[in-house]
């Protein structure tokens, strides 16, 4: 087989087998390709050709998949996987593993095939698989045409003749390094707006947030120059430069403000408050992304909904005939109240002095993130003052409300409600609340309190429910609620943490993290899933 | 391995086991062929060189950690003198005072409807006072941007719009699992596309 010689008969249609040396020299001057597939290239070959990827190797619809399924067997062995490969010649199937296409080459001196996983075409001459310019063209777009019908818009980009030769004439390149600054950049204070600055550098060092943006992934239809969206995107490209200088976020500023009326010309800005303006200016402005939006209101998949949006379950129970009703409202963030503050805090059950639950008292340590989600979901007694009417009585009843998590989103933001503003005060609740660097959120879902109903108070491992979160963003507040700066934490490269202070970005370390006081506390679901 | 039809019903869990074992290690080794062929396209077309850096390049980017200088080795408080372009009233206006000058360009603070007010008023009774003594007065007043009072009735304001926005979109998003697949892919790191599996951050 290797470098045998066999007579070259010019009349032969069938490409000709030589000895790898002879192949070389052809090879040269076809640098990805080779000059074999000029025996395949005549009639019709680009139509037999599509025929062969839309059938055999990328098929965009369910039946000519399952058609691909059926069909595609080694004709040899009746195996259908095996790297098999189809001959370009002639209708024939054979396994690359064991070597049963390469029995059909030879025999029939067929010397192309194609790999029907990936579409690569094989030379059995040069013994390789090979890229003619003609046929990789017609490979593209027979995939982006089997893509497009599975509602994947996007396809790999690969460099044309152009920016390889530009790229080779330009060899600095910036990779992103563990120990590398980009990804990192400060941002300019435009007059006390480190409320804002704190949550572009919470939004910009989220990890699916960055991937979309880098991604290029918004495509944008608003006609004038006014999105949010592509503000953002622009936002990444330049955290994203290897720009040393802060940047200066006057145009987001100016946008989220002309979009956010409401919050605009407000001496006092809270940081919380920005968030959720600016994930409903983007959401609003996500929508064009989509082309089934205008119509289908409820059916919002935009990159804003899939990473913030969660379902918050509330049951009120009847006190009489023990009728549930469940409501489930979308969320962007949890606000959680802190101890110290007018609402009391302890018990965290109707009851129950909840200090021993988990065998830890709550008077020996600091109050932690869990006590306040627990708090957050304990079973309310809504008081007489409060009935609720029940569809089951028919009549308004004394009943019990709870909070549950129905459904979490990607990115959970915790809101620790520090601000204070009752009618008789307002004020800063400075309490220290401690927070985990790894949050399992399976006590508070909605689906655990059914489990604890039931009576199954064992909570078995489910591999298929992960709720476990990891923490990568803090925003602390510092001083007054008359004066105050705002700071963010935010986590690079799985273990490092920064600070950064406007401008001003500096190393920091697990503990400065935890230490701080949490103000809104970002959390990172651990393991993603397709929906 | 010939193709069968086969039916699931009649299996029990340890064949079934053995199935989904099959299937997971078929669709590992086709993703590593996947990645194989990249590489090989990427060799042969010439394009591979470019995941290489040069040296020089990456330890300009290196973090700096040393106390008085940022990650970039600078000294805080620099950037004194930065300028940027009003894009309601084209102005360039120094960076650090941006902001209370957008409110007021915008006819948002809390003062400006009291300028504009005073700005009417003035206007008819003296014909004669430039527009830029007006101005004047009212940079006067940029010592209103800091932290104040009152946010209580606004926030509750913004409540009701987020969630009166919210209550449009409501999201059916649900997830169902792959897992065996991207439990493999925790051993692969690509910051640069969009990760399923394990965040890499």
């Amino acid at each position: 087989w290797r470098g045998s010689m066999v007579a070259f008969r010019p009349k032969d249609k069938a490409s000709v087998f030589v000895s790898n040396s002879v192949t070389q020299i052809e090879k040269r001057g076809y640098p990805a390709g080779c000059p074999h597939v000029n025996g395949f290239k005549v009639d019709n070959w680009k139509q037999n050709l599509r025929v062969i990827y839309q059938c055999f190797v990328w098929s965009g619809s369910a039946e000519t998949r399952k058609r691909k399924a059926k069909s595609c067997v080694c004709h040899m062995c009746g195996a259908h996987l095996n790297r098999l490969h189809s001959c370009l010649y002639c209708v024939f199937f054979g396994c690359f593993t064991k070597k049963h296409i390469h029995e059909h080459a030879k025999n029939k001196r067929h010397n192309l095939a194609i790999d029907l996983l990936y579409g690569g075409i094989y030379c059995f001459v040069c013994q390789d698989y090979i890229y003619d310019k003609e046929m990789e063209q017609i490979a593209k777009e027979e995939q982006r045409k089997a893509w497009k019908l599975q509602g994947e818009k996007y396809s790999t980009w690969e460099p044309t003749k152009r920016e390889l030769e530009l790229l080779r004439h330009n060899p600095k390149r910036r990779k992103m390094t563990t120990n590398c600054t980009i990804g990192l950049r400060g941002l300019i204070n435009l007059g006390n707006t480190c409320f804002m600055n704190c949550i572009v550098q919470a939004l910009t060092h989220t990890p699916l947030l960055r991937d979309f943006f880098l991604s290029d992934r918004h495509k944008c239809e608003m006609q004038s120059n006014s999105c949010l969206v592509c503000e953002m995107s622009q936002l990444f490209q330049e955290f994203y430069s290897g720009h040393r200088s802060p940047h200066i976020p006057f145009r987001l500023l100016h946008l989220v403000w002309t979009h956010a009326r409401h919050l605009a010309g407000y001496e006092q800005q809270d940081a919380h408050e920005f968030l959720i303006a600016a994930l409903d200016v983007l959401h609003r402005h996500c929508k064009d992304d989509n082309g089934k939006k205008a119509n289908n209101p409820n059916n919002c998949n935009c990159i804003i909904d899939q990473i913030f949006t969660g379902g918050l379950q509330s049951d009120v129970t009847c006190q009489v005939c023990h009728g549930v009703s469940t409501t489930i409202d979308p969320f962007w963030d949890i606000s959680l109240d802190l101890p110290g503050s007018s609402t009391p805090f302890w018990p965290l059950s109707p009851g129950g002095d909840g200090s021993t639950l988990n065998g830890e008292s709550h008077l020996s340590g600091a109050t932690t993130l869990t006590d306040c989600l627990r708090r957050f979901t304990r079973p309310e007694h809504l008081g007489s003052g409060a009935k609720i009417k029940c569809s089951g009585c028919h009549s308004y009843q004394e009943s019990t409300k709870q909070l549950t998590m129905k459904k979490l989103p990607i990115v959970a933001c915790f809101h620790l409600k520090r601000f204070e503003h009752s009618a008789k005060l307002r004020r800063k609740i400075i309490t220290y609340v401690s927070f985990p660097l790894e949050l399992d959120m399976t006590p508070f879902m909605a689906s655990s309190k059914e489990n604890r109903m039931n009576g199954q108070y064992q909570q078995s491992v489910d591999v298929f429910n992960d709720n476990k979160y990891s923490l990568f963003a803090v925003v602390n507040h510092q001083g007054t609620l008359e004066s105050g700066h705002y700071t963010t934490f935010i986590r690079q490269h799985m273990d490092q943490w920064f600070k950064c202070d406007d401008a001003i970005i500096t190393k920091a370390s697990n503990k400065d993290v935890l230490d701080s006081e949490g103000y809104l506390l970002f959390y990172h679901k651990q393991f993603l899933e397709y929906e | 391995m010939k193709m069968e039809d086969m039916s699931l019903s009649g299996l029990d869990n340890t064949k079934l086991e053995a199935l989904a074992q099959d299937i997971y290690s078929d669709l590992v080794e086709d993703a590593c062929l996947g990645l194989c062929f990249e590489v090989h396209r990427a060799v042969k077309q010439g394009y591979f060189f470019l995941d290489d850096t040069d040296q020089e390049s990456m330890k300009d980017f290196e973090i700096v950690d040393q106390p008085g200088v940022d990650i970039f080795g600078q000294v805080y408080n620099q950037w004194k003198n930065k300028e940027c372009v009003c894009p309601n009233c084209n102005r360039s206006i120094a960076a650090s005072r941006f902001a209370p000058h957008l409110e007021k360009c915008l006819g948002m603070g809390r003062n400006s409807s009291r300028i504009a007010n005073r700005r009417i008023a003035s206007s008819n009774n003296m014909n004669n006072k430039s527009e830029s003594d007006q101005e004047d007065n009212d940079d006067v007043n940029d010592n209103d941007w800091s932290y104040g009072s009152e946010k209580k009735a606004k926030k509750r304001k913004s409540d009701k719009v987020f969630l009166h926005s919210l209550k449009q979109h409501i999201p059916l998003v649900s997830f169902i699992a792959v897992r065996y697949l991207f439990m493999f892919c925790m051993l692969c790191f690509c910051p640069h596309v969009i990760a399923r599996g394990p965040i890499d951050f």
